[in-house]
């Protein structure tokens, strides 16, 4: 079955491209100026002090020796110990990317049927006034950058009325109920800030498909505009969206810090930036692993989705 | 696959997918014992800034970033504590002497106080404490990779610290130190166990201070304090948690103390002060003047090596200016030295210091130094907006420049790089310093021994003034001896400006107790309380 070899190429590919990016990771860290002895003793370490930081680390061996060490760590499924706080990077990480998971989820949850309705009402309606509406709210949307519109939202959501907490402290949540009722607000943020993409660029797909034949032949033979819509255009429009859904959602895991940092939310994306900071390589590979692995899978899934959307590409050449 | 087929599998993809992250349930973990949540505990919210990350340890022997001092703080006592005046009052010492020449210093301890695992506080611990924060490898801690303070305190002998009796601790010295208290109550000094490691310490802590911290990660949103029930103040502290949420975002930070969210907020932008102003529900917490801001120049170096050009950077701007546009108000100016001349102690010229500019003087040095119209100077200034105002200085020192025909290019750096990139490395640029009383504020920055001496100030006269100081049993004449080295940095140092903002807290209107501190190390929530 052609889906299964795709797959097995592309898995074979990504492992080889994670690699390439954990060495090339490692030896950025390794060229960056300024030392990872510096940012972790502060201003006032003296030279002795930086020097014997990085004997008791390990660093003053050579980089390609560590690299060799901490990837044959990793082969056995150990990413080594924060070389900044000592603590496994399991535990540094995982809580971060379970919250960034979390939120990642309510905003994709709030993404879909946003982005599929509002992109179909545009299409349909197309020139009237609901799609010229949007379709300047789209724009707009898309020339305010996150963090200006979550601070927006925050203020209106949270100071005014009251309804959304605006700071996510998602870890001291009582119940499931409190954790969402937190992440409320940079969950919309964040579905806003990838659905204005998706509408515009399904309302495009659908209005092209909506002109075609077999469409004007439904219309014609009596079938309801609904169902004319969800039955025959939409699965044939939605495949260009789904591309746009894949790169949103390796945007959910990564580049979100922005959205992380109004919302002072503890996240994955805040945890790699203050990682790269410190130079603690094991906790920037780890991090930087997953947001690539995350985005590789979402790609493939996105690809094998489309074969098996689209009868014409299941077959083997 | 037909679609239906295709549209179930993915449907339970997507399902499997909610239920292990949902599964993993971030909720409900931070709840405390019981025993603690029976009489509805008071917890206090508390925004900060500056956040470590990873680097955070509650071990005090080095503290790299705001947030580390703040937990620090908390958990810990030191043998004495410092008012806004650098006045010395007890803390776990409650009285203290020394013998005639001041070469032998004796600190009385408190009885009774208790370390958070239970065990009483003795002089074994004190003298630990001192030696490792001297040497952490000869007072047997080999886990740690050095001693942030120990160069403030190598006037300290090591064998000389001595426990004298279970509650009586001996300094003795090699020469006389007239203000020991003053010089021990630095941000390190805070007393650890006997023996304990940073292995130890780092994660748990254990200090005799009023609060504990609970599960400690370098990183968390909130770090969880409770109440230490053993704490040796009587009825304190008030409140029974405090958690610690780091908030790097001004704009959320003012968020938060408008919703009521938090109760308390460490540090208000100048720029976020008027939108706070007036809310009823929120009063803002002014400190003295603390950080200070400063133009670095090295004093060895072309151009800088000439005291005129060093003069005429001093004057090309208006300090009045600088605390009115930069700080919006919120600072005072400073006398090109490092003490803040609101002090007691500090030297005072005996007419007033001009605040500036002096474009007509500024010209008239600059040309006799040999530079004019067909030769004009051209200097590099290096800044980074460390704290509020930096940039904004660095631009009116640009503008003065312009006015005199200084070629003047101002080169911003990142953050977070500038103390290990370009601090120490560029002759010319900003710097900033905490605020300290004149015996390290005039050394640590200025003397030929010094690590830290960012303006190349070497003047073994200067070294012997200070020592001499140092070594003056009577306060009047120590105090003359300090304002003469004051008063030299003022007329041929390196430094410009030198003046100290305000940190602004916030804090909601039924909450009590917190008075920002005029040194950003120190954060003391013992009276923090709110009505609830």
């Amino acid at each position: 079955m052609v889906v299964l070899r795709i797959l097995f190429l592309r898995v074979l590919w990504a492992l080889i491209t994670l690699f390439a990016v954990s060495f090339i990771i490692f030896t950025a860290i390794e060229i960056l100026p300024g030392d990872i002895a510096a940012r972790v003793l502060g201003r006032y370490a003296t030279e002795e002090m930086k020097a014997e930081f990085r004997r008791m680390r390990g660093l003053d061996r050579p980089m390609l020796v560590r690299y060799g060490e901490w990837l044959s760590g990793v082969v056995r499924g150990d990413f080594g110990d924060s070389l900044v706080s000592e603590f496994n990077v399991g535990e540094v990480v995982l809580p971060k990317l379970r919250n960034t998971l979390l939120l990642a989820l309510y905003a994709f949850i709030l993404y879909i049927p946003f982005s599929i309705i509002l992109g179909s009402l545009s299409a349909v309606f197309r020139e009237g006034v609901l799609d010229t509406v949007l379709s300047s709210l789209t724009l707009i949307g898309l020339s305010i950058p996150e963090f200006v519109m979550g601070t927006l939202l925050a203020f209106i959501f949270g100071v005014v009325l009251g309804a959304f907490p605006v700071v996510v402290a998602i870890n001291v949540a009582r119940s499931f109920g409190e954790a969402v009722q937190m992440m409320t607000l940079p969950a919309v943020t964040l579905a806003i800030a990838m659905a204005v993409y998706a509408i515009r660029m399904l309302r495009d797909n659908l209005i092209e498909v909506l002109e075609s034949d077999y469409v004007r032949m439904a219309i014609l033979k009596g079938v309801p505009m609904y169902l004319v819509v969800l039955r025959h255009a939409l699965p044939n429009a939605l495949v260009p969206a789904l591309n746009v859904t894949a790169l949103n959602l390796a945007y959910l895991i990564g580049g979100v810090v922005v959205v992380e940092k109004v919302f002072a939310f503890p996240g994955i994306g805040t945890q790699l930036i203050d990682s790269v900071f410190l130079r603690d390589a094991p906790v920037v590979e780890a991090c930087a692993l997953i947001i690539s692995a995350v985005y590789i899978v979402a790609n493939l899934f996105a690809d094998v989705m489309t074969i098996l959307l689209n009868p014409r590409l299941r077959t083997a050449k | 696959m037909s679609r239906k087929k295709l549209l179930f599998v993915t449907f339970l993809a997507l399902l499997g997918l909610v239920t292990t992250v949902v599964g993993a349930r971030p909720w409900g973990v931070g709840a405390l014992p019981a025993e603690v949540k029976a009489a509805e505990p008071l917890i206090i919210k508390f925004a900060y800034t500056d956040p470590g990350g990873e680097a955070n340890s509650m071990d005090p022997i080095n503290q790299p970033s705001g947030e580390n001092h703040v937990m620090v703080n908390m958990s810990y006592n030191r043998l004495t504590d410092l008012t806004d005046e650098f006045e010395v009052i007890p803390e776990l010492a409650e009285r203290w002497e020394s013998n005639e020449d001041a070469t032998e210093w004796t600190f009385y301890l408190r009885k009774g106080v208790k370390f958070h695992d239970g065990h009483e506080l003795t002089s074994e611990d004190v003298v630990y404490t001192f030696k490792r924060l001297l040497d952490p490898k000869r007072a047997g801690d080999d886990t740690v990779a050095g001693s942030e303070g120990a160069a403030q305190l190598a006037f300290l002998n090591y064998d000389g610290i001595i426990a004298a009796d279970r509650y009586v601790v001996k300094f003795k010295l090699d020469a006389p130190a007239a203000e020991l208290p003053l010089m021990i109550s630095i941000k390190n000094t805070w007393i650890v166990p006997a023996g304990a490691k940073f292995a130890d310490l780092h994660t748990s802590g254990n200090g005799t201070g009023p609060f504990i911290p609970v599960d400690f990660k370098p990183v968390d949103s909130p770090h969880r304090f409770v109440k230490f029930k053993d704490y040796w103040e009587e009825g304190l502290p008030l409140a029974d948690e405090i958690h610690l949420y780091p908030i790097v975002e001004a704009a959320t930070r003012v968020q938060a103390i408008k919703s009521g969210e938090m109760d308390f907020v460490q540090i208000i932008d100048f720029a976020n002060i008027a939108e706070l102003e007036n809310d009823p529900n929120v009063t803002l917490l002014k400190s003295g003047p603390s950080t200070s801001m400063l133009g670095i120049m090295w004093v060895d170096t072309p151009p800088f090596d000439d005291n005129r050009i060093r003069q005429v950077f001093k004057m090309i701007y208006s300090k009045r200016e600088v605390v009115d546009v930069c700080w919006l108000g919120y600072g005072v100016i400073g006398d090109d030295n490092p003490i803040n001349p609101q002090l007691p102690f500090a030297w005072r010229p005996e007419e007033e210091v001009p605040i500036g500019p002096d474009y007509e003087t500024a010209r008239k040095l600059l040309a006799e130094a040999g530079y004019g119209p067909d030769n004009p100077l051209k200097v590099e200034f290096y800044v980074s907006e460390q704290f509020p105002g930096f940039t904004c200085f660095a631009q009116l020192l640009q503008q003065g420049a312009k006015e005199v025909g200084i070629d003047f290019q101002i080169i911003t750096s990142p953050v977070q790089e500038y103390w290990d990139n370009v601090w120490l490395k560029v002759p010319f640029m900003m710097s900033a310093h905490v605020q300290r009383p004149p015996f390290s504020g005039l050394s640590i920055s200025h003397s030929c021994a010094s690590l830290y001496n960012e303006t190349h100030w070497c003047k073994p006269e200067y070294d012997e003034l200070l020592l001499k100081a140092s070594r003056t049993l009577d306060p009047d004449e120590r105090l003359a001896l300090y304002r003469k080295a004051m008063r030299w940095i003022t007329e041929e140092g390196g430094d410009i400006f030198e003046g100290k903002f305000f940190t602004v807290a916030a804090a909601r209107s039924n909450c009590t107790g917190y008075v920002p501190d005029i040194e950003i190390s120190r954060f003391d929530v013992r009276r923090v309380t709110c009505k609830r």
